[in-house]
């Protein structure tokens, strides 16, 4: 826990303290513990159970409830499960085009943006809107926006001549609007982190590069990308975190239709569980979520963590 | 630097920002045209978007579906998490931010806590709720199924970890020198902390706060697991009018008015500090 | 230095809205609780207001009641008002959308919360929640009152699917049995009938097999510049609405046509019949013969969304549909000038999906003797005739022949005498193998994403009941038990009734 970083506290010299407030302190200790206790206990209470529920028959609706030890038998059938790995292929599908997307439109819109030349307040003001809706709100008003019969994007894409798509009648319409809609309410967030990354960078480089005759290509790709780079890892992360558990979009547009075309994990995993009450099986199938999760995000950050850890002691 | 005139990139820019935040604005454009759509203008083929506007969806909003109560509810729920998260996570971000705990790897824990697909966190708080419920402390804290104080603990836990990440570069960027001066005048650390650190970090306290309201307002999942009728929340409260009778997109998409205008209007009058805390801390990192 | 009077004042706000809430959520719990049962006016007009009766004091107990959301909960909502001032038993009424049903009502009995004294489910859940012992039986409760609850008058088709294994667990307090909806404007449109029989050579009518019903969808299907009924089209105009989303509505519709072709989900043997050549002649004839003349809509619609597609008239019919839905198809004589909806059984009359909406008591409850007696009360012949005239399709006899009161009421009526006829076939030739499987609720949740496959084209239709059948077979643990001890299974030469159309209410 928090207080394994004990360290021999050095002897106090008052009048010259430079390194007071040092590493390793049993003052951050308190500091961090209150926030500690609680998110330990209520996250390994959760994995826990999720564990024990994994090992053994859990059926809700039969009259025991929790069956047998049953072993790693839940894991097994959770690697060859059809559903879930298809589940799997459309969630992967989903956020590696929906993260895309994000990115290079949201990337772009910051630099248009950062280059403003009227009402550049009142623009990245506005942009902070679909970011401040509740997702399964804005989800159901798109189900309406999406609506073949009724629906007004199809009669804005009959105005220019296209459509109309059938949204949710095949499957790549069906995932193209949970991916528009991903997006809509997400390249925001891209673009305002970006935006605020932009206008933080240094000036003398870009001078020097001006100075240079470096054309703004390259300028782009020698200065501007790298020192991007810190703050896009970590928006993938954060985003790929979000899309990976997509549920909210799924439930309130498709549920997951048609066929199981926009079935992600999440979804799947609320059938299993609150449908078919086969805990078991949800838990397993989590628990494995869990896992990849945690250890491509731990990738993701790694850099980002080392540098944290290097400015607390720089500090 | 931009003392030179406009030159025609400008107007290229101008025009393509214009066009992508009139994309961006369409949908919510459309909910608040709907909301105020009689029954008879909104499933029409082609859309209308001329119409006499009527209010009578936000009066069935508001009689049928209880919103009153709902908002009250997601109000209660909202303040009281944040007033918990606030202080506690506070703390902590400053632990890790200036004596780094745990050197980075428990900074990564508190994050790994959010990753867990939410169906296997939302079952075992059903069986501690429902528990707790059933004894007297619970009951009288209101930490039972269909409690607001239920909500209140599971919107605490989930913004500790966020508030804690987010909290962290405002601490650190709080330079070393100050508090070591305030060391130095026979301030003790408690009341560094206390004098000299929180009154610095209080954009940062501030971001953290409205992020947190904008949380616990927003949020569906848990709620719709957690709660019935007396406990009810906003977002619960819109899919109210998908009914036995059809989807009612008048009153739904007023209720999605109400339940998203005011996020919005909190998102616009402080947008400037959001902006910052949207970057959870990364672009100085 | 603006940071922080920025940040003073969001403190100050924050603790007003902390001290604010802390004030409410101090008195919450009382008013809370009443809110949701507070009577909501039922904003339909034919709602007749209810005399307060002389109220009788609370006698500070309550019950919990878990059902669907929506207009009929609201006219329920108010009887249950009515209940509280005869008896000053307050009833608090959960509504829940029909999607979560299911699963929010059956976590909290599976989580043995007590949360509800009263459940409501749908035919196909009574098997689990029944084998599960989450009910208690209501037997004893019946016998003792036999006089007051009229049970006699509400159709055996109906009755029989309260009982599990014998016992009986719940009283039935609205059907949605279906048959069909259609223009009845166009159908009869001289015009239109020409050019049908000229067309198919038979006569354009009520049809009476899923053959003919996909003739009349391809022949109603219009685009701009054709004319309808002698008008000129501007609209894609299309010949019939199917519920073809992914929700429970598409497996319902799919057996309405299965049932009478002869097919059943499951085998008398127990095995999986989805594979049958009937079945899937049966799917055929929907997915390729009737939805390519449906509105596009129809892949994602469940009921509601063929609500909306009658009532704004963009479809010439439905297919196999829910009759208690009367009161919003009727919407499309004001919507649309010169329409008229009517009512007909769907081809199979009887041969449907007749079920109800059923409440009993949970195991789990602290009151049962109050539950029981509310339940009894909303079943009572006086509270189903003002859930009746208030819209809700009830499922008494008594109430849906009574011509002279329906004639009356038609907005809200229009459909009863249709759906009476409907359910005494039912009690002589409707049975299926399905309902009386334990697994039937999964299984009945499991089949939408099927069944959406095989409409949308993701998968070939036998490719999808394969799969499903896969997916019985696993939930059955192998073949399926069929516990349908005590229910006699009609006679296979019994004879479709012919539809007296005078059972119709036509627009005066």
């Amino acid at each position: 826990m928090a207080t394994s970083t004990h360290a021999p506290e050095l002897p106090r010299k008052p009048r010259r303290l430079p390194r007071l407030l040092a590493d390793h302190d049993w003052f951050g200790s308190i500091l961090v513990a209150p926030a500690m206790l609680v998110i330990v206990f209520f996250a390994l209470f959760p994995l826990g159970y999720a564990i024990y529920l994994a090992g053994h028959y859990v059926d809700l609706t039969s009259i025991n409830q929790i069956g047998d030890y049953v072993g790693l038998t839940s894991f097994r059938e959770a690697l060859t499960n059809d559903a879930f790995s298809s589940a799997i292929r459309t969630t992967l599908a989903i956020l590696v085009i929906a993260l895309t997307t994000e990115v290079l439109l949201g990337v772009g819109l910051a630099m248009l943006l950062n280059r403003l030349k009227w009402f550049k307040g009142i623009c990245r003001a506005l942009f902070l809107l679909p970011l401040a809706c509740a997702p399964e709100a804005a989800a159901l008003i798109w189900r309406y926006l999406y609506d073949s019969d009724f629906g007004v994007y199809n009669a804005l894409l009959g105005m220019i001549g296209l459509g109309p798509i059938n949204w949710f009648g095949s499957s790549l319409p069906a995932l193209a609007s949970i991916i528009i809609f991903d997006v809509w309410q997400w390249t925001p967030f891209v673009t305002l982190i970006t935006l605020a990354a932009l206008q933080a960078l240094p000036r003398e480089p870009f001078e020097a590069a001006e100075l240079d005759g470096a054309s703004r290509f390259t300028v782009f790709r020698r200065l501007t990308l790298p020192l991007l780079t810190p703050v896009l890892a970590l928006i993938l992360v954060l985003r790929g975190m979000d899309l990976a558990r997509l549920y909210d979009p799924i439930s309130a547009m498709t549920k997951g239709g048609p066929g199981s075309a926009t079935e992600t994990v999440s979804y799947y995993l609320y059938r299993v569980g609150l449908e078919d009450f086969r805990l078991d099986q949800a838990s397993a199938m989590a628990l494995l979520v869990l896992f990849v999760i945690v250890v491509v995000s731990g990738l993701g950050l790694r850099p980002l963590m080392r540098a944290q850890g290097a400015r607390a002691r720089r500090g | 630097m931009r003392a030179r005139a406009f030159t025609p990139w400008d107007i290229v820019r101008q025009v393509l920002v214009m066009a992508i935040l009139v994309a961006f604005m369409f949908p919510l454009f459309w909910m608040l045209m709907t909301s105020f759509k009689s029954y008879g203008d909104i499933l029409v083929s082609p859309p209308r978007w001329v119409f006499e506007p009527t209010l009578n969806n936000y009066v069935d909003a508001f009689q049928k579906a209880d919103f009153a109560h709902y908002i009250l509810n997601t109000l209660t729920v909202a303040a009281l998490s944040t007033a918990i998260v606030i202080p506690t996570s506070a703390l902590a971000s400053y632990g890790f931010a200036r004596y780094n705990v745990g050197g980075g790897n428990l900074m990564f824990f508190i994050l790994t806590t959010r990753m867990m697909p939410p169906i296997a966190v939302v079952l075992p708080f059903f069986m501690i709720f429902k528990t707790l419920g059933a004894t007297d402390i619970g009951s009288t804290l209101g930490l039972g199924l269909d409690q607001l104080g239920t909500l209140v603990v599971c919107y605490t836990i989930f913004n500790l970890p966020f508030a804690i990440w987010l909290m962290h570069s405002f601490f650190q960027d709080i330079p070393t020198e100050i508090e070591d001066s305030a060391r130095l005048d026979g301030y003790s650390r408690w009341q560094v902390l206390r004098k000299v650190v929180l009154p610095l970090a209080a954009p940062g306290i501030a971001v953290t706060t409205i992020f947190c309201i904008l949380f616990s307002w927003n949020e569906f999942f848990f709620a719709s697991i957690l709660t019935r009728s007396n406990a009810k929340t906003i977002t619960m409260g819109v899919g109210d009018f998908w009914t036995q009778q059809g989807v009612l997109w008048g009153p739904l998409s007023a209720a999605a008015v109400v339940c998203v205008v005011p996020m919005i209007v909190m998102a616009l009058i402080l947008q400037r500090y959001i902006v910052r805390g949207l970057t959870f801390g990364a672009v100085r990192g | 230095m603006r940071h922080k009077g920025f940040y003073r004042k969001l403190t100050g706000l924050l603790g007003v809205i902390v001290i604010a809430a802390g004030c409410s959520s101090a008195v919450t719990p009382v008013p809370a609780t009443s809110s949701a049962v507070t009577p909501v006016p039922a904003t339909s007009s034919a709602v007749t207001p209810v005399p307060a009766t002389s109220a009788v004091p609370l006698n500070g107990k309550t019950i919990t009641w878990a059902t669907i959301s929506g207009f009929y909960t609201d006219i329920a909502t108010s009887l249950a008002a009515d209940y509280t001032a005869k008896t000053g038993t307050k009833v608090n009424v959960v509504q829940i959308d029909l999607q979560s049903m299911y699963d929010k009502e059956t976590l909290d009995m599976a989580g043995a919360t007590g949360a509800y004294d009263i459940v409501t489910w749908n035919l196909s859940w009574l098997g689990q929640w029944a084998g599960a012992k989450w009910l208690a039986p209501l037997t004893d409760y019946v016998a003792k009152n036999k006089d007051a609850l009229q049970l006699g008058d509400i159709s055996p088709a109906l009755m029989q699917t309260d009982s599990w294994q014998g016992v009986q667990y719940g009283l039935p307090y609205y059907t949605f049995t279906q048959g069909m909806f259609y223009r009845c404007d166009l159908f009869e449109n001289a015009t239109e009938k020409a050019n049908f029989q000229a067309k198919y050579g038979y006569a354009l009518d009520i049809p009476t097999t899923y053959q003919q019903m996909a003739d009349q969808a391809q022949f109603f299907r219009r685009k701009p510049g054709d004319t309808l009924a002698g008008k000129p089209v501007t609209k894609d105009f299309y010949g019939i609405g199917l519920m073809d989303g992914r929700v429970n509505n598409i497996f319902d519709e799919a057996n309405m046509v299965a049932w009478p072709m002869g097919a059943d989900v499951i085998n008398d043997d127990g095995t999986p019949g989805v594979t049958s050549q009937k079945y899937e002649d049966a799917l055929n004839l929907i997915y390729k013969k009737m939805l390519p003349y449906a509105p596009p809509g129809s892949l994602s619609a469940g009921y509601d969304f063929v609500a909306s597609q009658f009532n704004t008239g963009l479809i010439a019919e439905t297919g196999p549909f829910y009759l208690d839905q009367w009161a919003n198809m009727v919407k499309v004589e004001t919507q649309v000038p010169g329409a008229e909806a009517c009512v007909a059984p769907h081809p199979g009359t009887g041969e449907t999906w007749s079920g109800t909406f059923s409440m009993g008591v949970e195991a789990n409850s602290k009151n049962v003797a109050d539950a029981e007696d509310f339940l009894g009360y909303l079943t009572s012949p006086d509270a189903q005739m003002k859930f009746a005239l208030a819209g809700g399709s009830t499922p008494r006899t008594s109430i849906l022949t009574n011509r002279t009161l329906v004639d009356q009421h038609r907005d809200t009526m229009g459909a009863f005498p249709t759906l009476a006829f409907i359910l005494n076939d039912a009690q002589n030739r409707w049975y299926t193998n399905f309902i009386w499987v334990p697994q039937a609720a999964k299984i009945y949740n499991d089949a939408p994403q099927y069944f959406s496959a095989a409409a949308s084209g993701q998968e070939s239709i036998s490719d999808a009941m394969n799969a499903f059948a896969k997916d019985i077979t696993s939930y059955c643990g192998g073949p399926c038990t069929i516990d349908n001890q005590g229910i006699t299974k009609p006679d296979p030469n019994a004879k479709e009734p012919t539809f007296d159309r005078s059972l119709q209410v036509r627009k005066p």
